[in-house]
């Protein structure tokens, strides 16, 4: 963490200078920083400890899923699960998303073990991207919350899709170094077979625990961000910011579903207040982008891939959603 | 090995206590009720979850402190090694879980309220979340004059209670999209005084918004609590709830806009009950629904402070 903070910490102070700069330069109103007046502070920690508390079971059932594939699955049966042909490799991460219904915080510890366990990286990819959009109840969180503009709902699955898949072949296609970090935990696969006093039941255990520590700080320090953001800065703050053009209204609702790091069962419901401001399509970038890549998701994945496949792919998700939704919206909404 | 044993053993000792601290801090809420200050109803029982497996995560821990503080040879896994890193980098990790806790444990509880309607953005015109865009309103206009044969509507209206089923369709007209509003609107508009209740707050107010101009001089009853933005005179303020759909996170206050001569006199963030008439004015160059009140009363603020989005009305 703290090499991550060293590593990062200029280029964060860099950007707020740059977006204060680009502020005055255009002037808007300051952001009001008083963070530490009481309401303030309260209003922070009910954000906080919010975000934590929906996060904790999905990452609890992550690491848990991780643990027991690490102890109970061989590799040989996972790599004999996965399709040789590529389209049809994206096609059946896709479809898992369908039975698998976890969001990204659970999905990331999971697709860390199955990658070194050999499952291709271009799969475990398209699963982090798509799983937690494409499965049952995202969809119906989505219809409910759209319930009279259903065609949002079908848009939103249908390009969760098409991102996917377009995602999944170029890294198929152009990675081929392993992203994954060579993290202090990277030996421990070499001795599987190697019990400590007593049962399986106790390697998942220590797995799990020892997982939830490494995923959970990151979680953590993503919701403490995204709920000091949130406290910060208010929404129509960045709406007058946002809401000018077309492309800037895509990416204000991009960066929007960034900064507040919604699970994607409920981000639909946050969407819907937005209706009557934005456009459909950049709507749609908003439920697409923001389960595929948040706040507290790069975090957690930086912790699993080295810093340049994280930018590698996140770039590659802003570049695909965006420009699948504006060619979406042209077709559909216009 | 023998130090090395011993920095392990800490460090899951500091982990126990961790996770157990979360575990009792679930616990805590739940049996305080408080836990609705944070995560929705659905949502609850996930949490529950998770509090009985931090307590089982955290008792591992717990036995492994114990076994590694024992220093019991480790000869048989040499997979085991304390955490690299400098001491400081491990105060850094802990004191990231610690923090949430030391909020959690030591803050006082409290409910979302102006403060954070004014990050949010409180919505006045609840129908602008689930209105079309594709029917404006100009093109309904005409078609519900078409579709009402003139007699049903030259009839005088009366008492609400007594309408008859054509007198109801012809004031709310159904199209595709507003079909559960409308029949939610005929159900509430022949009481006496539509009581805007929790369990369908948003619901009824979508509904009013919706069919503002048949709803216009019906009385309604709605709680709250009081919040003002910046540019609102001095006989304008607006009673609002937090809708929560999952967590706090994706809460979003939505209100309705009050317009009292005594307006001055209730304070931001008290609770009240108004009594009052709907109409229309114009704020912020938009039309809104305001409510114009007979009677305001303070209440206490309710167990349950938030409300939340009912799908199936």
């Amino acid at each position: 963490m703290p090499s991550i903070i060293s590593r990062w910490g200029l280029h964060i102070v860099t950007l707020i200078c740059l977006v204060y700069v680009y502020l005055i330069v255009t002037n808007r109103n300051m952001p009001d920083l008083n963070i530490l007046v009481g309401a303030n502070m309260q209003s922070f920690k009910i954000m906080f400890i919010s975000i934590i508390l929906e996060a904790f079971p999905f990452i609890l059932i992550g690491v848990i899923i991780s643990a027991l594939l690490q102890t109970f699955v061989p590799e040989r049966v996972i790599q004999r699960f996965v399709p040789r042909n590529p389209i049809l490799g994206v096609l059946y991460a896709c479809i898992i998303g369908i039975i698998f219904p976890i969001c990204e915080c659970g999905m990331i510890p999971v697709m860390r073990r199955l990658i070194r366990k050999g499952m291709p990286l271009y799969i475990a990819v398209v699963f982090i991207v798509a799983g937690p959009i494409l499965n049952p109840i995202v969809f119906a969180s989505t219809f409910m919350a759209f319930r009279s503009r259903p065609e949002i709902t079908y848009s939103r699955m249908g390009l969760a899709f098409v991102c996917a898949l377009i995602i999944g072949l170029i890294v198929y296609a152009f990675v081929r170094s392993n992203p994954l970090r060579q993290g202090q935990h990277e030996h421990a696969h070499n001795h599987e077979e190697h019990h400590h006093h007593g049962s399986k039941w106790n390697t998942v255990l220590k797995h799990s625990s020892d997982e939830f520590f490494e995923m959970g700080k990151y979680l953590v320090f993503g919701a403490f961000l995204a709920a000091l953001v949130q406290t910060i800065l208010s929404r129509d703050w960045l709406v007058s910011v946002g809401a000018a053009g077309e492309l800037s209204s895509h990416f204000f609702m991009m960066a929007f579903a960034y900064i507040i790091s919604l699970c994607s069962t409920s981000d639909a419901f946050v969407a819907s207040s937005f209706i009557s401001t934005f456009s459909a399509g950049s709507i749609l970038s908003f439920l697409v982008f923001g389960p595929m890549l948040d706040f507290k998701a790069t975090l957690m994945l930086l912790a699993i891939f080295k810093t340049r496949f994280v930018i590698l792919l996140s770039l590659l998700i802003l570049t695909t959603v965006l420009t699948a939704s504006l060619i979406l919206e042209r077709i559909l909404f216009l | 090995m023998h130090s090395s044993n011993r920095s392990q053993g800490f460090h899951y000792l500091i982990r126990a206590a961790i996770v157990l601290s979360f575990s009792i801090l679930i616990t805590f809420l739940i049996k305080s009720g408080n836990i609705i200050l944070y995560i929705a109803p659905t949502m609850q029982i996930l949490v529950k979850l998770s509090a009985i497996g931090f307590y089982i995560i955290g008792m591992y821990q717990l036995y492994s402190a114990y076994h590694y503080l024992r220093n019991q040879s480790t000869a048989d896994c040499d997979c085991e090694h304390a955490p690299t890193g400098s001491i400081w980098k491990h105060i850094m990790i802990y004191g990231l879980f610690v923090f949430p806790l030391l909020l959690g444990f030591l803050m006082p509880n409290a409910t979302m309220g102006t403060a954070l309607a004014s990050k949010k953005g409180m919505i006045l015109s609840a129908s602008s979340t689930s209105r079309t865009t594709q029917v404006q309103p100009e093109d309904t206009t005409p078609k519900e004059q078409a579709t009402v044969a003139p007699e049903v509507l030259n009839q005088p209206l009366g008492d609400a209670s007594t309408l008859t089923e054509a007198q109801l369709d012809a004031l709310f007209v159904t199209d595709e999209y507003n079909e559960d509003f409308a029949r939610l609107s005929k159900t509430i508009y022949q009481d006496d005084v539509i009581v805007v209740k929790d369990e369908l707050f948003m619901e009824i107010l979508t509904a009013i918004d919706l069919f503002l101009e048949s709803f216009a001089g019906k009385t309604v009853e709605i709680s709250g609590f009081v919040y003002r933005e910046p540019n609102m005179n001095q006989e304008q303020f607006v009673v609002g709830r937090f809708a929560m759909d999952c967590c706090s996170a994706d809460a979003l206050p939505y209100g309705v806009l009050v317009e009292d001569a005594n307006a001055a006199k209730y304070m931001n963030d008290t609770w009240i009950k108004v009594r009052g008439t709907i109409d229309t004015t114009i704020y912020d160059g938009n039309e809104i629904m305001v409510f114009r009140p007979e009677k305001i009363d303070s209440i206490a603020a309710p167990e349950s402070p938030y409300i939340y989005p009912n799908y199936d009305f």
